[in-house]
């Protein structure tokens, strides 16, 4: 296995938990005889390896060990059980500006923390005016740290990792720094890094930066690896993670639904006899609540993943409770080429209640899409699930269906297209006055 | 250990002289209180001894006598203490540091180290001169007063390192150590002679492991004696000896230290 520039292999962080300074002082003084400690494992065997140019995500929810298993990384923690090699130099966002002095001038700190960081001196004099253009500090790059706004400070820290050009990036979190404009220059500079040789490790809480970012991306559960895989599905599973199942699943009266018309009998069965779902696309979630079919088709109702520019396709998912259901909900993704959530939204997000649903019991949902987006391929998934504990805008997921498509939307190139961007939106025009 | 001390030898020289800098940052005087605090307690000492309880040097019998006893005696003592004292709570000072960048852990109190023997050569140096101006016999045992000096730092700093590996699990040691200090310098003959000890106390001091380093400077400097040889391999063995126990202990116990700051 060449290539491989992190090499992580059964990695694991236990703290010793004392419940008092003279528990481990009896420990001590016994020698590790008697044990007077609690372990509190916050990493358990972590295993993964990275690839030179490759960016790895790492996401989980607060306390899942993202920091702790970076810190391990750059070597600020040591780890209890396992190994990891690192190849090449690494550099830690984690580390972002505690090694300045607030005395120095942000010019003098850019030299100190390089040569701490083991840059030669002559390395940073090449790049000196780069940092400071990016920066964007003006006069504040000559004068004392501590006159710096926060904001400042952390510009200034971040301009010096991005042009430190190092083998290994290690980033926590750390991209919502300064305003608006600062984090889009940032988020061009790391595609930047990547596109170049810089591996990169990225823990984040903002998926979509994961989507946009990384080749691959690891779910931390509990200290564990739960998933490692695509950012898409990663995140998908990220989320199916959040949203508890309601406690009490509603009223034990489920009334019977009433009888189908012959209309939706048919619908049904076309849907069924032209199924898109298979076992190809990658497919998870709690169970209970279970998509079993899916159909894509035109206005006039013929199987198409064509469509052209602000023109719409209907969905028809076929659903099926396996499990009593309250509230239930299911809705669609759309992701564009580079794996951008161009669009979600579902029942709930329509306010549209459906039926609660006794086992065994089926619904059969029609989405009407307007394809009012740029033309080209796009992704969907399908997801079903019930309202969650956590809120309105996490649900719990049951069933999720991914990587289905690609639909192609097509546009006639003779004409001016109707808008630019990623999805148009509700806009007007209107002339005021005319002399 | 020496290694990584090389390694980091620019990081640790900075901020052994800032710290000297910053340290009165923002007071008028600035750097200078770091002479001005010492000289000020052996003012004190002097006026008490000489004048109050008028002890007289037996060796000697020059008017400034004892404020040179004292001064030889005291600065590299200062410095040593300081040594320790700073340097156990190095790592709690620097927690911030510690739990983010890789930085080996003995870099933190090699750095006040740095900071106190700086700080002492300064003194010391003032203290040559005031000597010289004062047409003190100057000779060439003078140039093992720094040797000397160094050691005794090399032994203070080994129990920095010591002490700064306990104290982040037990910050009891902090606290105990000032008080701890506190007697030994008054077990070891510094603001006193030796002379005015009884026959019984004068062995225990013997023992006293500042002893050998307080009292070669200042035959040194004083007298123009030097030690017997077995002097200076007592010396050599604490300068050196504590430091290697000091990193076995930081080595057993460095996997937790920044867990637990």
């Amino acid at each position: 296995m060449n290539n491989v520039v992190v090499q992580v292999n059964h990695l694991g962080k236990g703290f010793k938990i004392y419940a008092s300074p003279w528990a481990r002082a009896l420990e001590w003084a016994s020698f590790g005889q008697k044990m007077c400690h609690q372990d509190f494992w916050a990493l358990k065997d972590i295993s993964f390896e990275v690839r030179k140019g490759e960016c790895l995500g790492i996401i989980g929810p607060n306390g899942a060990g993202k920091s702790t298993l970076l810190k391990i990384l750059t070597r600020s923690l040591y780890p209890t059980t396992g190994t990891f090699q690192i190849e090449g130099n690494v550099l830690s966002l984690l580390e972002l500006g505690t090694g300045f002095n607030q005395e120095l001038t942000g010019r003098q700190n850019i030299y100190r923390s390089s040569q701490l960081l083991g840059f030669p001196k002559g390395y940073v004099t090449e790049r000196i005016r780069e940092i400071q253009e990016f920066a964007e500090l003006g006069d504040f790059f000559d004068r004392p740290i501590k006159t710096y706004s926060s904001g400042m400070f952390v510009r200034l820290a971040f301009s010096m990792f991005v042009f430190l050009k190092p083998e290994v990036l290690i980033v926590d979190e750390a991209l919502s720094v300064g305003d608006i404009f600062f984090q889009q220059k940032c988020f061009v500079k790391m595609r930047e890094m990547l596109s170049s040789d810089t591996t990169c490790l990225f823990a984040s809480h903002d998926t979509a930066a994961i989507q946009n970012l990384c080749d691959r991306a690891i779910l931390l559960y509990n200290g564990e690896i739960d998933f490692i895989g695509v950012p898409q599905e990663t995140v998908s599973r990220y989320f199916s993670k959040l949203g508890k199942r309601r406690s009490n699943t509603g009223p034990s009266e489920i009334e019977a639904a009433p009888p189908s018309s012959p209309d939706s009998l048919m619908l049904r069965a076309e849907t069924l006899a032209h199924n898109i779902l298979n076992s190809s696309h990658p497919c998870h979630g709690a169970g209970g609540f279970e998509i079993f079919a899916a159909r894509v088709t035109d206005h006039l109702r013929r199987d198409s993943f064509v469509v052209k520019m602000l023109e719409s396709l209907d969905f028809y998912v076929l659903l099926k409770a396996t499990v009593p259901v309250y509230d239930p909900s299911t809705g669609i993704h759309l992701f564009d080429r580079l794996g951008n959530l161009v669009f979600a939204a579902g029942t709930r997000q329509l306010r549209y209640r459906l039926p609660d649903l006794r086992p065994g019991q089926e619904l059969l949902v029609k989405f009407e899409i307007s394809f009012n987006v740029q033309p080209g391929e796009y992704t969907f998934s399908l997801g079903a699930g019930e309202a969650s504990e956590e809120g309105p805008n996490i649900g719990h997921l049951q069933d999720r269906h991914e990587m289905l498509g690609p639909i192609v939307v097509t546009a006639d190139e003779q004409q001016i297209f109707p808008f630019y961007g990623i999805a148009q939106l509700p806009m007007k025009a209107t002339l005021i006055d005319y002399k | 250990m020496i290694r990584v001390l090389y390694y980091h030898r620019k990081y640790i020289l900075q901020n052994a002289w800032n710290d000297l800098r910053h340290r009165y940052a923002g007071s008028g005087m600035g750097v200078i209180w770091n002479v001005i605090s010492p000289l000020a307690q052996i003012l004190v000492y002097t006026v008490v001894f000489t004048k109050i309880m008028s002890i007289k040097l037996p060796d000697i019998a020059s008017d400034f006598a004892f404020p040179l006893y004292l001064c030889s005696g005291f600065l590299p003592w200062i410095a040593f203490s300081e040594c320790v004292s700073r340097g156990a709570n190095s790592f709690l000072e620097n927690a911030n540091y510690l739990k983010r960048m890789p930085i080996p852990e003995q870099v933190f109190v090699a750095q006040t180290a740095m900071s106190a023997t700086i700080s002492m050569f300064i003194s010391l140096g003032l203290l040559f001169g005031l000597t010289v101006i004062m047409r003190y016999p100057l000779t060439w045992l003078w140039l093992t007063v720094p040797l000397v000096a160094i050691l005794f730092q090399g032994f203070g700093f080994g129990l920095g390192l010591l002490l700064s590996s306990i104290n982040v699990f037990f910050r009891d040691v902090g606290q105990l150590l000032g008080i701890s200090l506190q007697i030994w310098m008054w077990m070891t003959p510094i603001v006193y002679p030796v002379s005015i000890l009884p026959e019984r106390l004068f062995t225990l001091v013997k023992f006293n492991p500042a002893y050998p380093f307080i009292h070669t400077i200042r035959e040194a400097f004083l007298f123009g004696r030097l030690p017997e040889v077995w002097v200076w391999w007592v010396m050599i063995a604490w300068a050196f000896g504590v430091p290697v126990l000091g990193y076995i202990v930081l080595r057993r116990l460095r996997p937790e230290i920044r867990d637990a700051l």
